[in-house]
């Protein structure tokens, strides 16, 4: 009890009498929790609505046979004559898009007479089979509003049909799944797969525990895959799993920069009580009272903190998920955002980081304040001078933990999480962190020489002053120079990035018109369109070649993988496809045509370690089939493993002659505007769009910047609580050296001069600070590109630097630490030189 | 006259209470005198220097420097005056610790915007007898050398007025003395007028005057057997 009543008046109190500088430290510690919880939030509802669309049509299902190309109608025959207990639930799965709103919706296709798994969820009502025959009646997932008896317009492959929509399946509240669902024959029909199914899943007796793959083997066609029920949805979320980690990663960064604003503020405390720590510790408290003290400090700040934090990040979530699930249906897999729930998990989250990281922080200057004996409180003085005679033992471990990012760059990923890429930005901001009070020093000291010159006295005293201050200036420089750090390496990936996948929009649509099923598009929406659109197209005038391209999924390695059949022989004329390899084009395409050869993404090689010359096993169709690798291609579509073959010479293993798209080029004398009217005119009557390549890669980079505006929104928050950080700073500053600005004032410094000199501090540190995060950057950036994207994502991305942009940031973030300077410039300027002199 | 105090009286607010601090002072210091203010700690020396100085105003009556009336002046006047008219020296907190004693003398003359202060400041270190320390920075300096750069950033910028609040009172014998002598060489050799506090008889001895201050009022004065 009597600790606690010390503890309250040692801490409490003077936290609450320094109000303004308390509320600036929860708010630092709310802001870094706050980005946490709702990236955390967005992360998992962007992750829940595919997750539940999926799961609500698959029961209880054990397996699901899946195969490229489509499951033949007859393997469904067969299985069900199999002499097991087991039930098979054929599906045949697209996307519609409905005429009235344009929005693109899953469309299910079930065997509503045979399938008995249909009734145990009771979700639908059973239809009559009046209505089951009719292959125009579908059934609507009540959120998307439509009422029973309604005509619903929709585009399913390449045709228009009317569909009446016979009943509305109840969904959860929490799931608000959008979808159609059709009688499997009819779901065919109109999604143009007849005769295929594209999944069936196995329905075992939870009773028994038998090899079930072993007994549906023989009855399967070799390539066909057997997988255990919700691979898909472990794909899907192993997929996302890369690019949560990357925006969790980032989100960290902001509590990062907050911790070095607790450690200023919990050491500019120890250093204003050294009189008091002295007093306490000479009346008989222990060291491990003093250190309690401030750790409970600390404790305090975080718990405050991480409160506010989870409030804050709940309201931030609101736009984080439209960003996050956004990118999701863009780049990965087409969902629709679920509830945001705020789960114990998230709650301890942000408690656990906003009093750990508060406590690891206090962590020092509690030891520091422990440390001394009673007689000798811990003065500014002292821990300046320890930071500068520790400053050479610093450097040195310093390039140790360079070293060890170096080497963390080598080491593979764990499960796709590039583990080693992520600990090196942390061993180099940790690095910048130790080397920081000597470089500082060294910096300020030509700073103070040169700025002398042109801004007077006051310049230099300025300089001088920080230098004195290595303590303090030091961490703020490192917290800073960690924010623009994430800036710069921001600004070089996403720029190098963009540029790049710039560059090779350019060189791989080379096409003048795409044609492809009508509706949004997007990733998995696998539509289909006749081959006779193809043909259609190639007797517009004025058109030179019609490409003809096809999409399947399929697996390799148990990794999901897309097959593109193209028509390599247009690539002779129009090149599209460039080789990491150095492979010669012409060689390569007429390897393609010989049918036993494809081309990888450069993922693919990466993911799987397999290069030019390899050979691969493919299930492609009912068969497994072997296939050399005539080269590994640059792509930047996606994060799915990319194969790329002759379709002429494939079609002998998938048969199915449909279009996923088509691409149109012009004789080079063609009316461009004239040709999109005409190439209209000769699809009329075809559910399919004709898009202007133009249109596509405007299309492509919006998606692109809108995939990273939620890694600008986590930079902006970081460099705002640097610049809190930057203002505590100086205005702690301030306050230990009021002595010498009220010397100043008595020797004739002005007003003008005093504010003057705390603005040039603060654009001193901002400078330093920028100098420091565009290597740290740097190096971060290199970081990204050559291991986390790389491992990542397995995209070789050419170093672009957006030189504009980088100056823009580092004008605005030395013009922010100017700002941050303004109201320690005022506290400074208007103290009382008489008040303060005495006082000292 | 250089410095006039006019019936002055300064009062501090400390929680809500008013604290007295001087008490209807008025006091004259003519030109090159020398005037020693005696008193023991908190009778309202370093207040009255502070007033002397134009650091402070007071609460009731007028300060006039030169002339020149301090309650009718901003704070930028204010500064003015005190970058042209008044030099401080003090006991404690004399250098800025990270200014050399060169860089610390011609501050003043910076702060005014003079152009070429470093050979000023130089020459008055060699008249305050420590030229050949013009690079070392305080933590080098002894307390009397210490003391001697503060002196001579005092007077680099010829100021009419030396206020000197206890010069001595942080240093040994010798090195008191040895101050106290540089002091009367400098008003002699600039006709710099010099108010003074100070708690010890020795040091007053030197002026040419002595005022008492008891309690934040002036009880008695002029001759050293008043004291």
């Amino acid at each position: 009890m009597a600790r606690a009543v010390l503890l309250f008046r040692l801490i409490v109190r003077s936290m609450v009498r320094d109000r303004a500088r308390a509320l600036l430290t929860v708010s630092a510690v709310a802001l870094g929790v706050a980005v946490i919880v709702a990236v955390d939030l967005a992360g998992e509802a962007s992750m829940g609505s595919f997750r539940s669309s999926l799961e609500a049509l698959q029961g209880t299902a054990s397996h699901e046979i899946t195969q490229a190309g489509g499951i033949p109608d007859a393997v469904h025959g067969d299985l069900v004559r199999l002499e097991e207990p087991l039930v098979f639930s054929p599906r045949v799965e697209g996307f519609a898009s409905l005429v009235e709103t344009g929005e693109r919706v899953p469309l299910f296709g079930v065997d509503l007479i045979g399938d008995p798994t249909l009734g145990e969820k009771g979700s639908m009502a059973r239809p009559g089979t009046s209505e089951l025959l009719d292959p125009d009646s579908v059934w609507a997932s009540d959120s998307l509003g439509i009422a029973p008896g309604a005509r619903l317009a929709v585009v399913g492959a390449d045709r228009r049909t009317e569909l009446e929509v016979r009943g509305v399946i109840e969904t959860s509240e929490a799931q608000a799944d959008r979808y159609l669902l059709m009688d499997i024959a009819a779901a065919q029909r109109l999604l143009g797969r007849t005769g295929r199914l594209d999944r069936i899943y196995v329905h075992a007796p939870l009773d028994e525990t038998r090899d079930w793959e072993e007994r549906l083997r023989p009855v399967v066609p070799p390539g066909a895959a057997i997988l255990p029920s919700g691979t898909r949805t472990e794909d899907n979320r192993r997929m996302l799993r890369a690019f949560r980690w990357n925006l969790r990663m980032m989100s960290y960064t902001t509590i990062l920069v907050g911790a070095f604003l607790i450690y200023n503020t919990i050491t500019a405390y120890v250093v204003r009580r050294r009189q008091q720590i002295g007093i306490v510790r000479a009346v008989g408290a222990s060291r491990t009272m003093i250190r309690s003290a401030f750790l409970f400090e600390g404790a305090v700040f975080g718990l405050l903190g991480a409160a506010a934090g989870l409030v804050v990040g709940r309201l931030l979530a609101i736009g984080a998920v439209e960003a996050v699930g956004g990118t999701v249906s863009s780049l990965y897999v087409t969902s629709t955002p679920g509830d945001l729930e705020l789960r114990p998990w998230t709650v301890a989250l942000a408690v656990l980081t906003g009093v750990g990281t508060s406590i690891a922080s206090a962590w020092w200057p509690a030891r520091e304040a422990a440390g001394g004996a009673p007689t000798e409180a811990m003065a500014r003085a002292r821990l300046d001078t320890q930071v500068r005679t520790a400053s050479g033992r610093f450097t040195i471990v310093a390039a140790v933990l360079t070293g060890l990012a170096i080497a963390c760059c080598f080491v593979p990923p764990v499960d796709r999480i590039p583990v080693g890429g992520y600990l090196a930005p942390i061993l180099l901001a940790g690095a910048v962190a130790l080397v920081a009070p000597r470089l500082s020093a060294v910096v300020l000291r030509i700073a103070g020489r040169a700025l002398a010159a042109p801004f007077g006295v006051i310049a230099n005293v300025a300089a001088r002053g920080l230098a004195a201050s290595l303590g303090r200036t030091s961490v703020i420089v490192t917290a800073m120079a960690v924010a623009t750090a994430l800036v710069v390496s921001m600004g070089v990936t996403v720029g190098s990035f963009r540029e790049t996948v710039v560059d090779w929009l350019e060189s791989r649509l080379q096409a003048d018109y795409y044609v492809s099923p009508a509706g949004p598009g997007g990733r998995g929406a696998g539509s289909t369109m006749d081959e006779e659109v193809a043909a259609r197209l190639e007797t517009v005038p004025g058109v030179m070649d019609v490409g003809r391209f096809r999409t399947h999924s399929l697996r390799y390695d148990s990794i999901p993988a897309t097959l593109g059949l193209a028509d390599v022989a247009l690539y002779e004329r129009h090149p599209g496809v460039e080789f990491l390899d150095g492979s010669v084009p012409e060689a390569v395409w007429a390897e393609l045509a010989r049918g036993d050869r494809v081309i990888v993404s450069e993922l693919f090689s990466y993911r799987h370690d397999v290069h030019r010359g390899d050979t691969i096993r493919l299930a492609l169709g009912s068969g497994l089939v072997e296939l050399g690798i005539a080269a590994v291609f640059y792509d930047y579509s996606g994060e799915r493993d990319l194969l790329l073959g002759d379709r002429e010479a494939l079609l002998e293993h998938l048969p199915d002659p449909r279009l996923s798209s088509a691409g149109v080029y012009l004789e080079p004398d063609a009316d461009f505007a004239a040709s999109h009217a005409t190439l209209l005119r000769a699809v009329s009557g075809r559910g399919v769009k004709v898009t202007p390549t133009r249109t596509i890669r405007e299309e492509a980079i919006r998606i692109f910047d809108r995939a990273f505006a939620i890694t600008w929104a986590l930079e902006a928050i970081a460099m705002f609580v640097a610049i809190l950080a930057m203002a505590e700073a100086l205005l702690n500053l301030v306050f230990d050296r009021r002595s010498e600005l009220a010397l100043l004032r008595m020797h004739g410094a002005s007003v003008a001069q005093v504010r003057r000199l705390v603005l040039v501090q603060a654009g001193l540190l901002g400078a330093l600070a920028s100098g420091v995060g565009l290597v740290l950057g740097a190096a971060t950036a290199q970081v990204l590109l050559r291991v986390i994207h790389k491992q990542s994502f397995g995209w070789s991305v050419q170093l672009h630097w957006p030189w504009e942009l980088l100056a823009g940031a580092l004008g605005v973030i030395v013009a922010a630490s100017v700002v941050a300077g303004l109201y320690p410039a005022r506290v400074g300027s208007r103290l009382a030189p008489v008040e303060v002199l005495r006082a000292d | 006259m250089v410095l006039r105090f006019l019936d002055v009286e300064k009062h501090y607010a400390v929680s809500d209470q008013r604290v007295p601090a001087l008490n209807g002072v008025s006091l004259d210091v003519g030109e090159g005198e020398w005037v020693a203010l005696v008193g023991r700690s908190g009778c309202g020396k370093t207040t009255l220097l502070n007033l002397a100085g134009a650091a402070d105003l007071p609460t009731r009556g007028e300060v006039e420097i030169e002339g020149v009336r301090t309650s009718s002046l901003d704070d930028d006047a204010l500064t003015e005056l005190r970058r042209h008219k008044i030099g401080f020296v003090f006991q404690f907190l004399q250098l800025l610790p990270t200014l050399s004693a060169v860089e610390n003398v011609e501050l003043p003359l910076q702060l005014a915007g003079v152009r070429r202060a470093r050979p000023r400041a130089r020459e008055m270190l060699g008249r305050v007898g420590i030229a050949e320390l013009a690079d070392r920075h305080p933590h080098q300096l002894s307390g009397g050398q210490m003391q001697r750069v503060a002196i001579a950033r005092a007077l680099v910028h010829e100021p009419s007025l030396l206020l000197a609040d206890e010069p001595t009172g942080s240093l040994d014998d010798e090195a008191a003395g040895s101050v106290m002598e540089l002091l009367l060489d400098l008003r002699r050799q600039l006709g710099t007028s010099i108010l003074m506090a100070t708690h010890s008889l020795e040091v007053a001895a030197v002026s040419d005057r002595r005022l008492i201050l008891r309690d934040g009022k002036l009880i008695a004065g002029e001759e050293p057997g008043g004291l």
